[in-house]
């Protein structure tokens, strides 16, 4: 049994990682891009989708009740049992 | 950011005449496994609410479905866009002075290299290809007056129009730099006359 939280911490990490390539990413665009319309548009959807599914995301976190366990490896071995 | 109108180490008069980059469609295979990639998360969780509504129940694997499902999608959003980056920010810049090559590598690697247009002796388009005889796209090779130097304009599209326009420009280009440019190709033509006479020898 482990608590749910865990999940939520190992899943934050790898958001923290996420969050440093994008800003490595967009900081390319911004710094080499051509001055134009498109570079700003296609940036903007970028960030903008990866606002969306991190606010649907942080939305669904606050419902939960973290207060909860999870059993791993039952439900592995129920998923592989015939 | 770069600005067409005030471009790096920008020569007194030049206008910009070109702005290019590989024709769109050669992007589409990539953004076609992405989109096939990016749809997978959604695609599995309609698969889980009309046959798994048990799993959906539980708190703990809808978590992990939810954290997994997201940051897949995040990272494959996120490589669809650095994908989309490589493409974007590779150019080529022709103006009425000179060729620039812009050609990013990744995120952190960026090779920028410039051509005057008097140097240029020879210009080749070449259209290859089912998709880019439709699509009016190919490469555009310019030789110059150097031993090795050669420029190449990958996938770009209206290569002929592109080709005979840098001709024209550097034709253009010479007649103000008349001295510079015999100088030049005299030289090539002596390097030239020399590696024959080495092939003779041997």
């Amino acid at each position: 049994m482990i608590p749910i939280i865990w999940i939520l911490i190992a899943w934050a990490i790898i958001m923290v990682i996420y969050l440093l390539m994008t800003l490595l990413t967009v900081n390319t665009m911004m710094r080499f891009g051509v001055a134009r319309p498109g570079t700003y548009l296609s940036t903007a959807i970028f960030l903008g989708v990866i606002a969306i599914v991190l606010i649907l995301v942080g939305a669904f976190l606050i419902s939960m009740d973290w207060s909860q366990s999870i059993d791993v490896l039952p439900s592995f071995g129920s998923a592989i049992s015939f | 950011m770069l600005d067409t109108h005030h471009l790096p180490n920008e020569i007194p008069g030049e206008k910009p005449v070109f702005f290019l980059r590989r024709h769109p469609i050669t992007m589409m295979g990539t953004v076609l496994g992405y989109i096939a990639i990016l749809l997978l998360p959604i695609a599995i969780y309609f698969y889980l609410t009309t046959f798994q509504l048990v799993l959906l129940s539980e708190p703990g694997p809808l978590l992990l479905i939810v954290l997994g499902g997201s940051t897949f999608f995040l990272f494959a959003w996120l490589f669809l866009f650095q994908g989309f980056l490589d493409y974007y920010l590779d150019t080529w810049i022709v103006t009425t002075r000179r060729v620039l090559n812009i050609e990013q590598n990744g995120l952190f690697g960026r090779v920028v290299s410039e051509l005057r247009l008097y140097r240029i002796q020879d210009v080749t388009a070449m259209v290859n290809g089912f998709w880019n005889t439709m699509f009016d796209f190919g490469n555009v090779e310019i030789q110059t007056a150097a031993e090795h130097e050669r420029f190449m304009f990958e996938e770009v599209p209206h290569p002929n129009q592109i080709s005979k326009a840098i001709l024209e420009a550097a034709e253009l280009d010479r007649r103000d730099h008349l001295n510079t440019a015999v100088e030049e190709f005299a030289m090539a033509d002596k390097r030239a006359d020399k590696k024959a006479d080495e092939g003779t020898k041997k």
